[in-house]
């Protein structure tokens, strides 16, 4: 897998809430969206996923309901609270100022030092 | 919010959240199973490889429970379980570490509890803090908490800014009548804001309002409750106190005697002639500091207020300044005994910690294939960092319930064995009980136990890398003992840690204990063996002068003269001495001795069996018309005289207007009991100085106390209105003045016997464990032609060397804490290099013997069995 990025510690959280806010998804379908929207670069391991839904249910920016999925098959789902909403919003701009600042850094030539 | 309600779910239904969790992480597995075999994969492949994606599904569900918050619960109650479990397995353990730290709990407990009420609550008052004791300073002769003259009393009354109130009051021995047999009460006169002072207000009726402090008016009295029980008195009632008729109109409730075991209160009138009064200082006196004055501004108000006084009145104030001490602070001598006590107590327990901590080492070490083994299952090191706590925890829980049971029995020992007169004489010591903050402090010091019992084994699990896991740990279980070098380390430092502990402590002891014997056996001047003593106070209304005082106590003593079995009946009292100056000389210096006068009658010398070093005693001759004679105690005749003889100086005791005394006889020392000091004495006569209160002593027979009647009935006879009291064996007297100390050394003496024990217990579990370590190495030793002596020797060795580390440390130790001790105890505490090295060399033979028993089975080991085992 040599496309593959490592994943930056603290972006899983965030990354769980914007694929949860595109709407309601079981665990599997996270993951999967995950990939999906990170044009599979982005990978997860399977299980390390759910210890980081119970602890944003914890944190109440998660909401759970038991549900069927497209397989016919009972599963947990999980949907963004009010408070997730924000935090990913949060989240978001402050993800957007490091990496343009970042990008800035690493662009930067000898001249400008 | 919601994690309180999760909390809450999950403590009522964890089980549903589990099934949850479970079905959740398997339907996961489901769902990528159909994927697969969309792509392809038969159904059984499919979900096989869905399950290795997936990964280690009970670690991650213990990272889910984690997550959850509910980790600590559930872990709680695993631990609780499986340490249960495991304690149930080695009771031995169990009992030998319950026991030793209930037993070190236990004294701490019986130790707080005089910190408790005699340091930090010696009286009942709201606000003790702002309540302070004033007196005049001396600064010439560094004499602190004078009396002070009234006149003074009243301008620190009015131009002080620092106390909300002050106020006076002067204690009184009152001579009740009219109430069964005369009695002797403890009376203080009090001015009208006294109980407002000191923040109490009646139980029953009230207390005096400020016309009542005039003279003429003050004849009401309040009462204690203890004083309005044994006498019957309801309100409004007449007692007599010293002749005159007092209305009681007042109770005080139940935990109030201020000052000490203070029975009745009466107003202290005030005169306008004596509230001049700057050369007569007669009052105590008390403050309530206004809210938020610090102790020092009032010290530096009161010290300003001082020398404008002393420029003003440089007659009478100069050199006078002021002490403020917080009351809470007056129990200065009982705090130090009580703060040595708890000290002791405190090694005790953490000796035993270290015990304890060795035995957890021990089973740690035996455990650690299972600890292994439960790493290997995921248990994170913390986690087990936790189990072990939670082992620790739960004995010293037990331990402290135990000790509490045990600390309530101490106490009630340590109560019964207060003579009830030093229970006047020490604030707080009446109210020795357990009350809730003992038990927080025990509850505290349990927790704190278990934490550091537990602090060796935590040590040697956090030691090990974390890349260990469990091939390491299971190969070194494997291997047996050599794992763990670190170990023998640790152990090696807690028992050296354990043998100096045991050997302050030791030391501590044998010094109280040599102290004590001093004390009963000092030189103490006087023989105290078969003398009764009784104290009279002749009530100021019957007897108007000196002469009449004198005149009563001659017929007592002729009286007592008659009785049957008394060698010899004599009187003594004191008399004021304000200053000492000797005929031709120089004032003496600050630094040097002053005596205090003791007017006696003349066979005091030979009732006490006080010794003449030269001259005369005090005789019938020297009555009032005679010349006035004086007889001094040997260490001051000879500091101020030193290679002449002081018969026939003349000496002075008062001001210019006292007589001068020709010295007759220099006779013994009478030291002091606590220190052994020989006291500075000047003897005169009781006919020419008559004492307001005298103490008969009566040289009997037989055991003194069978006297007591004969010796009351003779008081009685001359006058039955007078009130006797103390009346006790000198020896009696003694045992309340050494209390302190014997109660001191009889503590400090079990709580050194505890720590030999498990200073002891402590060499023989690690030489035991050393021999069962390097069981095969012997065998290897003995196989190779080692004799068993030299394996004993190597067993011997090892203890004595660890022996030595400690007994040097502890020895250091001992000298340096032996020095403070003696220092706080006004070098009282015989400090002697023989009880240092007595107990050292004990100490150390002790622990070799305790390591013998293991050493010899070491010699015994076969060769042939224990190489075969391997």
């Amino acid at each position: 897998m040599p496309n593959q990025a490592e994943l930056l510690p603290g972006t899983l959280d965030m990354l769980i809430l914007k694929a949860v806010s595109l709407g309601p998804q079981h665990g599997y379908g996270i993951l999967l969206r995950i990939g999906q929207i990170s044009g599979d670069t982005l990978t997860i391991e399977q299980g390390a996923l759910y210890p980081a839904l119970y602890r944003l249910e914890r944190q109440d920016l998660l909401d759970t309901e038991w549900g069927v999925s497209e397989n016919n098959r009972r599963a947990k789902f999980y949907r963004l609270t009010p408070a997730g909403v924000k935090r990913l919003k949060e989240e978001t701009r402050s993800w957007n100022r490091t990496a343009s600042a970042v990008a800035t850094a690493l662009s930067a030539r000898p001249q400008e030092a | 919010m919601k994690s309180l309600r999760m909390l809450a779910a999950g403590m009522f239904r964890r089980s549903r959240m589990e099934r949850d969790m479970a079905e959740e992480l398997a339907a996961h597995m489901e769902h990528r199973a159909d994927d697969l075999v969309r792509a392809g994969c038969s159904p059984a492949e499919a979900s096989r490889r869905a399950r290795l994606e997936f990964g280690g599904v009970e670690g991650y569900k213990e990272s889910c429970r984690e997550a959850r918050g509910l980790a600590w619960f559930d872990e709680l109650r695993g631990n609780l379980r499986y340490t249960v479990r495991s304690l149930r397995a080695s009771p031995g353990y169990v009992l030998a570490a319950g026991l030793s730290l209930a037993i070190g709990i236990g004294a701490n407990l019986c130790s707080f509890v005089s910190v408790n009420s005699i340091m930090l609550h010696p009286f009942p008052f709201a606000h003790l803090d702002r309540i302070m004791l004033l007196g005049e300073r001396n600064d010439r002769v560094g004499a602190e908490r004078n009396p002070v003259a009234q006149a003074n009393f009243f301008d620190w009354k009015e131009n002080n800014r620092s106390f909300e109130i002050l106020s006076a009051f002067r204690n009184w021995d009152a001579l009740l009548t009219g109430t069964g047999e005369p009695e002797r009460v403890r009376g203080a006169h009090v001015s009208a804001d006294f109980f407002a002072a000191l923040g109490m207000a009646p139980a029953l009726g009230r207390v005096f309002a400020e016309r009542e402090c005039q003279p003429g008016s003050d004849t009401v009295a309040v009462v204690s409750q203890a004083f309005q029980k044994s006498h019957v008195i309801s309100l409004g009632q007449t007692i007599s106190l010293d002749g005159r008729p007092h209305t009681v109109i007042g109770v005080m409730p139940e935990e109030f005697d201020f000052p000490l075991a203070n029975e009745v209160w009466t107003p202290l009138p005030f005169s306008p002639e004596s509230k001049a009064r700057r050369n007569i200082a007669d009052l105590a006196v008390i403050g309530r500091l206004r809210a938020g004055v610090p102790v020092e501004r009032a010290r530096a108000e009161m010290a300003a207020l001082a020398s404008t006084l002393a420029r003003r009145y440089p007659q009478t104030n100069e050199g006078r300044g002021v002490s403020v001490q917080p009351l809470g602070e007056i129990n200065d001598i009982s705090n130090r005994f009580v703060l040595i006590m708890w000290c002791a107590s405190g090694f005790v327990l953490l000796l035993a910690c270290a015990n304890i901590g060795n035995l957890q080492l021990a089973r740690f070490t035996a455990r650690q294939k299972e600890m292994g083994l439960r790493a290997a299952l995921g248990a994170g090191r913390f986690r087990l960092v936790r189990q072990l706590l939670t082992e620790s925890l739960v004995i010293s829980a037990a331990g402290g319930l135990v000790g509490l049971y045990l600390g309530w029995v101490q106490l009630g020992v340590m109560k019964a064995s207060i003579p009830t007169e030093v229970l006047r004489w020490v604030a707080g010591l009446r109210h020795l009980e357990i009350d809730a903050m003992v038990l927080v402090f025990g509850f505290g010091i349990s927790i704190a136990a278990g934490i550091v019992c537990s602090l060796p084994s935590i040590y040697q699990l956090l030691r090990r890398r974390n890349g260990d896991g469990l091939n390491e740990t299971l190969k070194e279980a494997g291997r047996g003992a050599v794992s763990s070098r670190a170990g023998n380390r640790a152990r090696t430092v807690l028992v050296a840690g354990e043998v100096a502990l045991a050997l302050v402590l030791l030391v501590g002891a044998g010094l109280m204990i040599r102290t004590f014997e001093r004390m009963m056996a000092v030189n103490a001047g006087i023989d105290p063996k078969g003398v009764l003593t009784l104290e009279v106070t002749p009530s100021p209304s019957a007897y108007r002068d000196g002469t009449q005082m004198a005149q009563f106590y001659q017929r007592v003593l002729t009286e007592m003269d008659t009785l049957s079995g008394v060698q010899a009946a004599a009187a003594s009292g004191a008399v004021g001495a304000s200053k000492w100056e000797i005929e031709g000389r120089e004032a003496p210096l600050p630094s040097e001795p002053r005596p205090d006068a003791l007017a006696i009658s003349p066979r005091y010398f030979q009732a006490m069996r006080i010794p003449m070093v030269e001259g005369r005693s005090i005789a019938e001759q020297d009555g009032p018309e005679a010349t006035r004679v004086v007889v001094l105690s040997e260490t001051l005749a000879r500091h101020y005289w030193r290679n002449s003889s002081a018969l026939g100086q003349r000496v002075r005791l008062g001001g210019a207007s006292s007589p001068w005394l020709t010295v007759a006889g220099v006779c013994g020392d009478v030291r002091d009991w606590f220190g052994g000091e020989p006291q500075p004495v000047a003897y005169v006569s009781f006919r020419q100085d008559p004492p307001t209160a005298v103490r008969f002593a009566l040289r009997t027979v037989r055991d003194p106390l069978q006297s007591a009647g004969a010796a009351r009935m003779a008081i009685r006879r001359v006058d039955a209105n007078q009130a006797i009291y103390n009346v006790k064996s000198m020896e009696q007297v003694l045992a309340e003045e050494t209390s302190g100390v014997k109660s001191s050394a009889t503590v400090m003496s079990i709580d050194a016997a505890i720590a030999l024990l498990l200073a002891l217990m402590g060499s023989y579990s690690v030489a035991s464990f050393f021999v069962a370590q390097r069981r095969q190495e012997i065998g290897v030793r003995v196989a190779l032609g080692a004799s068993p002596r030299s394996i004993l020797r190597m067993v011997l060795t090892q203890t004595a060397r660890t022996s030595a580390i400690g007994l040097a440390v502890g020895l250091l130790v001992a000298v340096a804490l032996s020095a403070i001790m003696s220092r706080t105890l006004f070098h009282a505490v015989a400090v002697e290099p023989l009880t240092f090295v007595a107990l050292t060399a004990m100490l150390g033979a002790s622990a070799l013997l305790a390591a013998y028993v293991p050493a010899l089975r070491a010699a015994r080991v076969d060769p042939a069995i224990t190489l075969r085992g391997e």
